[in-house]
């Protein structure tokens, strides 16, 4: 279990917690004032302030001598940032961090979450100026994103019920996507979302600067040779650059260093060949999140 | 070599209706927002780089811009 797991897991995983969903701490965090300035400014957030100065050319001051690792580190300090418990700053995405689920868990999570709105996505909105209605916002933020038109899907502004929201997101895996729970603000739990490279904002900045926005999963892939045929169903699967073809070996390489345990490899595999294994259950890997 | 990707504004119109930049770049690096929220004035909408230090100098953005609006620098 990750680190939020012991603070907000009460026993269990952070995301499992059905304390997390409450309306009682939404409003002990000040969600809804969080939720929709984040929302009403994302693309500022995104451009102007996650970067301290500008996101012009972040990886620039990365790369700066010490300075650079000063930076960076104190930009990450501020995904995971837990205090004041009320009026972070939604500017700078203040304990609004995110953590990659798989299929079954996103679908535990759907059970706790009360009500399920369907959003367009604001990173698609932002980077490509696509209408994706794939977001699901609960609680608090689907009680603010009606005030914010640009996210409201033609289809209005009805909630899901479970069942409806569970086929939605196996949909969505279907076609690839990733299925992420994101705390907004931290222990609160706003939203799952299906999200994609590169335009997804905190795969973005994760998988190209390592800033920790969004953590990996409780899982990780594990490949049983004896299954594998070598079909390559997997390798188109993977976003995070975990799995190659192996042609020498006639099979895939899952470099678990690299997974972010979404499952979309043990998904596709028609031999069930892949397992996601509990990340605790690998020595070296239960640190690497 | 560091990269600068300059949009101007005045040349460049309504990014909502236009998008070919945020959707022609490899690298996804275009942002579209308004200052002004929810404004519905296409003058008020515009569109920024982000990450430039992730571009792959390819050109494409300034080829496929219809106002000759991108400069890579």
């Amino acid at each position: 279990m990750c680190e939020w797991c012991y603070k907000h897991g009460a026993g269990k995983k952070w995301y499992l917690n059905s304390r997390n969903y409450l309306q009682d701490t939404a409003l002990e965090v000040g969600a809804h004032e969080y939720i929709y300035e984040l929302w009403k400014n994302f693309e500022k957030v995104y451009l102007k302030r996650i970067f301290g100065i500008s996101t012009k050319g972040p990886g620039y001051k990365f790369q700066i001598p010490i300075i650079g690792r000063a930076i960076h580190s104190y930009i990450n300090s501020w995904f995971g940032k837990e205090k004041p418990l009320k009026g972070r700053d939604p500017m700078k995405a203040e304990g609004h961090a995110g953590q990659v689920v798989t299929l079954e868990d996103a679908k535990k999570i759907l059970e706790l979450a009360n009500p399920i709105l369907r959003v367009h996505c604001a990173c698609r909105l932002m980077t490509r100026g696509v209408k994706d209605q794939c977001c699901l916002a609960f609680g608090a933020l689907a009680e603010m994103v009606p005030r914010l038109p640009r996210y409201i899907p033609e289809s209005g502004t009805e909630p899901m019920d479970v069942g409806e929201a569970q086929a939605f997101v196996e949909k969505m895996q279907e076609q690839g996507r990733v299925a992420t729970v994101w705390f907004g603000p931290m222990p609160y739990i706003a939203a799952l979302c299906s999200c994609e490279l590169p335009e997804c904002a905190a795969t973005r900045v994760r998988t190209a600067y390592n800033l920790m926005s969004l953590y990996k999963g409780e899982y990780v892939a594990k490949l049983d040779l004896s299954k594998c045929t070598g079909c390559q169903a997997c390798t188109t699967q993977c976003q995070f650059g975990a799995i190659s073809f192996n042609a020498s070996m006639g099979h895939p390489f899952i470099d678990q260093w690299k997974c972010f345990g979404c499952g979309l490899c043990a998904q596709a595999c028609p031999e069930g060949a892949i397992q996601m294994v509990d990340r605790l259950s690998i020595p070296a890997l239960k640190e690497v999140w | 070599m560091k990269t600068d990707i300059l949009v101007d504004w005045e040349k460049c119109g309504d990014p909502r209706e236009c998008k070919r930049c945020l959707q022609v770049c490899p690298q996804a690096l275009f942002i579209m927002y308004s200052p002004q929220w929810d404004s519905d004035d296409p003058d008020v909408w515009r569109v920024d780089v982000a990450f430039t230090d992730l571009c792959v100098r390819c050109g494409d953005c300034v080829e496929v811009c219809p106002d000759d609006a991108i400069t890579i620098r």
